[in-house]
């Protein structure tokens, strides 16, 4: 009886196929356009991700209990007594999870030269381990990242350079407060100069290798405030980190923590993106709600005497709900078809070419996390599934009121509709 | 459960459009026996039609009592009265009414659908029944491929195949020839001797009201005369 019901309503939804061809094609072109809007967004939101947790933050970061949020120069992991570093990173590199890690130590200063002076945040770092948990040693622009050959080399965003006067070769002094409540001074000497296109990296950091900044901050070798971990997949973050801290824990006190608690404005940008992409989501299926009740609806006048006779011979109005319901299920179903076949050279061409942003190829800076200049899609078979779903729910929603119009036809009044 | 088929007692409708109102049926009281074979005749706009709408539950009347098989429409609710429908009446329509998007055999086993018969079996009597009407090798045609006598006879089929207790017929040979219009009535009379089918047609065809064994007239609304046919009651 339903397969009937199923395959009466598949050939009347073919009756007027100009009618159903037009409802199908926009319903199914909307389909196509929630693919490649949860396509873009989920490929925004990875490459947000990626790109926040690339340069200077990490996927997990681990550090003394209370070092966040005011990072006390002090405040290194295993306390004044400090910890082996090699063995911290090496049981932290043992997890599955983890891609890479290495040590990093931060402090602020005034970095001067011969005339001009600014203030700028210090991060230490072991070059050759540092490079796979960054990508700020690909971002060189002028001289060369830092080697394990130059205690005295350090780099700096090149913006900063600009604004205190200086070139690759020249020398600069960097003064700080050290660990000890003494102060730390030294001459460095700039090895390269990076651009990342964030402002506040490129007017205000410098890099060093670690030991030279634990020298500078009076800290003892084995003291250090950070280690920055790379995740295979870092949707895991939040579950990597809960399991590392566990287990750290045990040799002494840490505090692990993943990117959406590192970068809140990060995670915000994250969570609004994903509300657009439901508003977008909403808005589509207001959309397509009035397409299928529009064409429900004028369904229902043409065809008024035929509901008419189903009724006289015995189809109870609940079967005659059942029956335009079923209709709006399959032309539900053959526009998601078809939206779905329109759209997966839309969702490839998005993930392999990505889209331009602008015309210049450059970067773009979005919530203070640089993006592009290609922007690629990332498929999100979450998002394609609840766009099925919903559209689905609409479709059926949409039905209930012309079917509910239809089962409430009286038969006689019905055959008398010319 | 009656004796009677069909049993109106005093039924009224009034049809209204604004301030306008048509009177269709003034008292009618009426009772149809099991197996009659009867005929509805008058003029248009005589009220035929209402009351083969009123005995076959599409319609409801503003006062009086309908009994059909016993059972008082009244107090139906319309899932209950297109059941009663389906399981005991059949309808043949002046336009045919079919499905355009199904086929001759489709349409022929759409109330056997309805009532739940398996495949097999709905396929075995449409075509037995397509058989005896002259059907044959029509059953894979839709309706716009088949001539108007044609569709008709693809209509009554989809009234007869459940076999009902009463078949309510609004004009069924309307649109046909002779030949074809003598056919069908010759089908329905076999039907009504060999089952005991109940006929009720509202007509204006001479050769109904001929074959007819009972003849209403109608006249705005009220019975102006109700006969055995001499034929048959001889």
């Amino acid at each position: 009886m339903i397969a009937s019901l199923l395959r009466l309503a598949w050939r009347n939804l073919w009756y007027n196929p100009g009618r159903t061809l037009i409802a199908m094609t926009a319903i199914g072109f909307g389909y196509t356009m929630l693919l490649f809007v949860a396509c873009l967004m989920a490929g925004l939101r990875q490459q947000m991700i990626e790109s926040g947790t690339e340069l200077l933050l990490s996927d997990i970061e681990v550090h003394a209990p209370d070092y966040y949020p005011d990072r006390p120069v002090q405040l290194t992991l295993g306390g004044r007594k400090g910890t082996e570093v090699s063995a911290l990173v090496a049981t932290i590199a043992a997890d599955p999870r983890v891609r890479a890690a290495s040590p990093r130590a931060y402090a602020y200063g005034l970095v001067s030269a011969t005339h001009q002076s600014a203030g700028a945040e210090l991060l230490g770092v072991v070059p050759d381990t540092e490079q796979k948990i960054s990508v700020l040693p690909t971002r060189m622009v002028k001289g060369s990242y830092l080697t394990g050959q130059m205690p005295k080399g350090i780099v700096m965003g090149d913006a900063l350079a600009t604004t205190i006067g200086v070139e690759v070769g020249s020398e600069i002094v960097v003064l700080t407060p050290a660990a000890d409540g003494s102060m730390g001074n030294d001459l460095y000497s700039v090895a390269g100069l990076f651009h990342t296109g964030l402002e506040s990296m490129d007017r205000g950091l410098v890099v060093m290798p670690l030991a030279s900044l634990q020298e500078l901050l009076r800290l003892a070798p084995g003291r250090f405030h950070e280690v920055g971990i790379k995740l295979h997949d870092i949707t895991g973050a939040m579950g990597t980190a809960g399991a590392l801290e566990a287990q750290l824990s045990k040799t002494f006190p840490v505090r692990v923590m993943a990117w959406p608690e590192l970068a809140p404005e990060l995670d915000d940008y994250i969570q609004f993106n994903r509300r657009v992409t439901f508003i977008l989501f909403f808005i589509f299926y207001l959309l397509a709600a009035m397409g299928i009740v529009n064409t429900m609806l004028m369904a229902l006048i043409e065809r008024t005497r035929e509901f008419g006779m189903l009724m006289a011979v015995g189809m109870r109005p609940i079967e005659v709900i059942g029956l335009i319901m079923a209709e709006a299920t399959s032309l539900a179903v053959a526009s998601l078809v078809l939206g779905a076949g329109l759209g997966i050279p839309v969702l490839w061409y998005l993930q392999v070419h990505g889209l331009r942003l602008g015309g210049d190829g450059n970067t773009v800076s979005l919530a203070g996390i640089v993006v592009g200049p290609l922007w690629y899609g990332r498929q999100d078979f979450t998002a394609y599934s609840q766009a099925a779903l919903g559209l689905a729910v609409t479709a059926l929603a949409s039905a209930l009121y012309p079917a509910l119009r239809a089962a409430r036809l009286r038969p006689a009044e019905a055959l008398r509709k010319v | 459960m009656t004796g009677w088929a069909v049993e109106l007692t005093g039924v009224t409708k009034t049809y209204r459009t604004g301030p306008i109102e048509v009177p269709a049926l003034r008292g009618i009281s009426l009772r149809i026996a099991h197996g009659e074979f009867l005929a509805i005749a008058g003029s248009s706009g005589c009220g035929k039609t209402t009351l083969l709408n009123i005995i076959g539950g599409l319609d409801r009347a503003d006062s009086g009592e309908v009994l059909l098989e016993g059972h008082d429409v009244r107090l139906l609710s319309s899932g209950g009265l297109a059941r009663l429908r389906l399981q005991r009446l059949g309808f043949v329509f002046q336009a045919y009414n079919l499905l355009p998007v199904l086929t001759a055999l489709e349409n022929a086993e759409f109330t056997l659908l309805l009532q739940g018969v398996p495949a097999r079996q709905r396929r075995e009597r449409v075509l037995k029944l397509f058989s005896e009407i002259g059907l044959n090798g029509l059953e894979d045609r839709r309706p716009g491929e088949l001539s108007g006598g044609q569709q008709q006879r693809v209509a009554v089929a989809r009234a007869m195949v459940t076999e009902p207790a009463l078949i309510l017929a609004d004009e069924p040979t309307a649109n046909l020839d002779s030949v074809t219009a003598t056919a069908l009535l010759e089908v329905m009379e076999q039907l009504n001797r060999a089952h005991g089918t109940t006929f009720v047609y509202a007509t204006h065809d001479p050769q109904v009201m001929e074959r007819a064994h009972r003849l209403i007239r109608l006249h705005d609304g009220r019975i102006t005369s109700d006969v055995e046919h001499a034929r048959l009651a001889g």
